[in-house]
């Protein structure tokens, strides 16, 4: 099975930005387009009233999309109508449990090439079979998402079933700043993961941010709730393109190095 | 003799599952992840989330740590085996030589160090016991901070002389519930002779920084980074075992929110989870009947402060606003057991025991005859478990080694013992 977003993250340092499926602020042609050239990997937020890992932005946006109509249960057969062909729909297990897990992994693999559950080995271990069973069936890229609190030898043990990507939730939440060494983290689970990309994100919102966390190993960054506060706060397309590209360049090292992976 | 280990030790990348994450609440509140900021210094907010499996202990915290008195003996409690007439060999590690009397210095002081070094100005906290209280008040003196301390008003009555020893390091003691606090008003309301609790103390504490600029939030247990802190018990522990050619067979201590036991049994637990060692060592946690998360709450997440201040954690727990009876061994009082306790009981690394404390008296007493020092009521929980399995080992002929943390004397809690005498 072709691994599209595994060799993405393998050729060059990418650059994977978080969108909330039906949020009317971010989720139209204007801000998608304004996003695609700079935009290597799409991650597609499935709103939910149960944000358990979420921060205020995240929240307020999955309200948003909620608030306009979409209802929770058919979120999913919205996230392949912008075409975002090499992306990865992030949700809880919690909402895949309620859509039904199998029909709603069938309906992923229709929009996306990765279904990402940050809570799966959290609060559903048992189902960590289920899924990689499920992924094999549907065509699905599998990834998995761990925090700077998992214990090394699981994450030894996820490295070797060779997914796509490992995903570290830098922060507790999604969007909030806390003074943790995040590239020191970075460097310890980078040692950990091996030739496995790893993708850092959460509260990533400065190119000095960017060069940190790739100088300190990561193969690709995620930026959601920055550009969501952002757009919160004045829905400019050319402010949004300048903010992207600033990070697009970080992503290439300080020394002015491409970012080109050399093989 | 040992030397002061160098490193504090994390169990959370040893853990057998992965530790879940802290939550903000699914209302439309603010966010408490966002406000840990606010509350604590950020080199403390970076241990609680740290990768590392060991953390470089600060020169200044180990000079701090030898001028009060570590590394602490491990001694064998000869007197004690001869009265229970056992075969079992009984080690205590007497965390009671610090000078506030117990464990509770092992973190206060780093808490002071790391405040003092980000231009912080005051440490304010709650206490119940006065142990809690007191350490930071020394570690304040120590570091030359401001100190500010909630008492709760059934402590606050039951023993002055801890107040006593807080204002001698120059520390302020208020006692909880208070006028001074939004959340202490409303309680007082409610009764104006609110016992209080830990919990309540706790959120006039945090609502007190929350106002400041310059005030930060001192800990007593429950946060990764104050059983990290605690582990320089089991770090010298695990040296000095060595030393004596001990293996040890069962490893007990008290629990409040955990952070005596997390502090002696962490580093052995590590080397267990991590296939090192210890295969067979047993790990007992005793509580108190009257806080009995452990053995009676449930595995939910809850907020660390009855206010709900704080981001919510998944523990054991009997529910925050759970007020136990006032008991002398204030110190187990709280109503959950830390994260990384919590998640070790489930999957049954740790078993959990708990006792009422007219049970635990008598066993405080045979300590103090047998050995000659008075433990804390909290203290004596322990020795209740460590006597229990000294007689087993008696009936069965088992000379097996058992390891118990002292986590303070009772000098200053002798009102608790007056009964049984």
């Amino acid at each position: 099975m072709p691994k599209k977003l595994g060799e993405i993250l393998r050729s060059r340092r990418a650059l994977i930005v978080y969108l909330t499926v039906g949020d009317p602020l971010v989720w139209n042609g204007k801000i998608i387009g304004a996003l695609a050239s700079s935009t290597d990997i799409f991650e597609l937020g499935i709103p939910t009233r149960r944000p358990k890992y979420d921060g205020p932005a995240v929240r307020a946006s999955y309200k948003r999309a909620l608030q306009s109509g979409l209802d929770e249960r058919s979120a999913i057969l919205l996230a392949g109508k912008k075409g975002l062909r090499d992306s990865i729909v992030f949700t809880y297990f919690d909402v895949a449990l309620a859509y039904g897990v199998e029909d709603f992994m069938k309906c992923a693999a229709d929009a996306a090439r990765c279904v990402l559950f940050p809570d799966l080995l959290i609060d559903y271990p048992e189902n960590l079979g289920s899924y990689l069973k499920l992924c094999e069936k549907y065509g699905l890229e599998h990834a998995f998402f761990i925090t700077s609190s998992f214990p090394h030898a699981l994450i030894v043990k996820l490295a070797k079933m060779e997914p796509s990507f490992i995903y570290l939730g830098l922060m507790a939440s999604s969007g909030i700043l806390l003074p943790i060494s995040i590239s020191r983290n970075i460097r310890i689970i980078k040692g950990l993961v091996g030739d496995i990309p790893l993708v850092v994100g959460f509260a990533l919102r400065s190119p000095e941010q960017v060069a940190l966390c790739i100088n300190a190993g990561a193969d690709g960054v995620v930026v959601g709730s920055a550009i969501l506060k952002l757009l919160e706060t004045k829905s400019d397309v050319r402010m949004l393109e300048d903010f992207i590209s600033s990070l697009k360049s970080a992503l290439g090292d300080g020394n002015g190095q491409s970012a080109e992976k050399v093989v | 003799m040992v030397n002061l280990p160098r490193k504090w030790y994390n169990i959370v990348p040893d853990l057998p599952s992965p530790l879940p994450p802290p939550r903000d609440p699914e209302d439309e509140s603010f966010s408490r992840i966002e406000i840990l900021s606010k509350l604590f210094p950020g080199s403390l907010i970076d241990q609680e989330f740290t990768a590392e499996r060991f953390v470089e202990i600060p020169e200044e915290v180990l000079k701090a740590y030898s001028k009060i008195g570590r590394p602490t003996p491990l001694v064998r409690a000869r007197g004690l085996e001869n009265y229970l007439d056992t075969p079992a060999r009984i080690y205590y590690k007497r965390e009671d030589v610090s000078p506030t009397g117990s464990h509770k210095t092992n973190t206060s002081i780093p808490q002071a160090y790391y405040a003092k070094r980000e231009g912080i100005k005051t440490l304010v906290t709650e206490t119940s016991a006065g142990q809690w209280g007191s350490a930071l008040a020394l570690a304040c003196a120590l570091f030359d901070l401001g100190c500010l301390v909630f008492m709760t008003r059934s402590s606050y009555l039951q023993k002055p002389y801890r107040r006593i020893v807080m204002n001698l390091y120059g520390a302020e003691v208020e006692i909880s519930p208070s006028n001074r606090t939004e959340v202490g008003r409303a309680f007082l309301r409610e009764n104006p002779q609110h016992p209080g609790s830990l919990g309540i103390a706790m959120s006039e504490a945090i609502e007190t920084v929350l106002k400041s600029s310059d005030a930060r939030y001192a800990v007593g247990s429950v946060m990764n980074f104050v059983l990290m802190h605690q582990t320089i018990i089991g770090m010298e522990t695990v040296m000095q075992l060595e030393e004596l050619g001990e293996e040890p067979d069962i490893v007990i201590g008290c629990v409040g929110g955990g952070s005596n036991f997390a502090g002696l049994s962490y580093p052995i637990i590590g080397k267990k989870l991590r296939g090192e060692a210890h295969e067979k060592t047993e790990f007992i946690a005793v509580e108190s009947e009257a806080s009995p998360k452990m053995v009676r709450g449930k595995y939910v997440y809850e907020h660390g402060d009855s206010a709900g201040y704080l981001p919510m954690f998944k523990m054991y727990t009997v529910g925050r606003n759970h007020v136990p009876p006032a008991i002398h061994a204030a110190g187990l009082r709280y109503h959950a057991a830390a994260p990384t306790l919590s998640i070790l009981i489930k999957e049954g690394i740790v078993r959990p025991v708990a006792y009422s404390q007219e049970d635990v008296l008598e066993a405080g007493r045979i300590f103090a005859k047998t050995e000659g020092i008075i433990p804390a009521p909290e203290t004596a929980h322990a020795i209740k478990q460590v006597i229990e399995e000294a007689r087993v080992c008696r009936q069965k002929g088992e000379g097996k080694t058992i390891v118990f943390c002292f986590s303070g004397h009772g000098l200053l809690d002798l009102a608790a013992y007056e009964k049984i005498l």
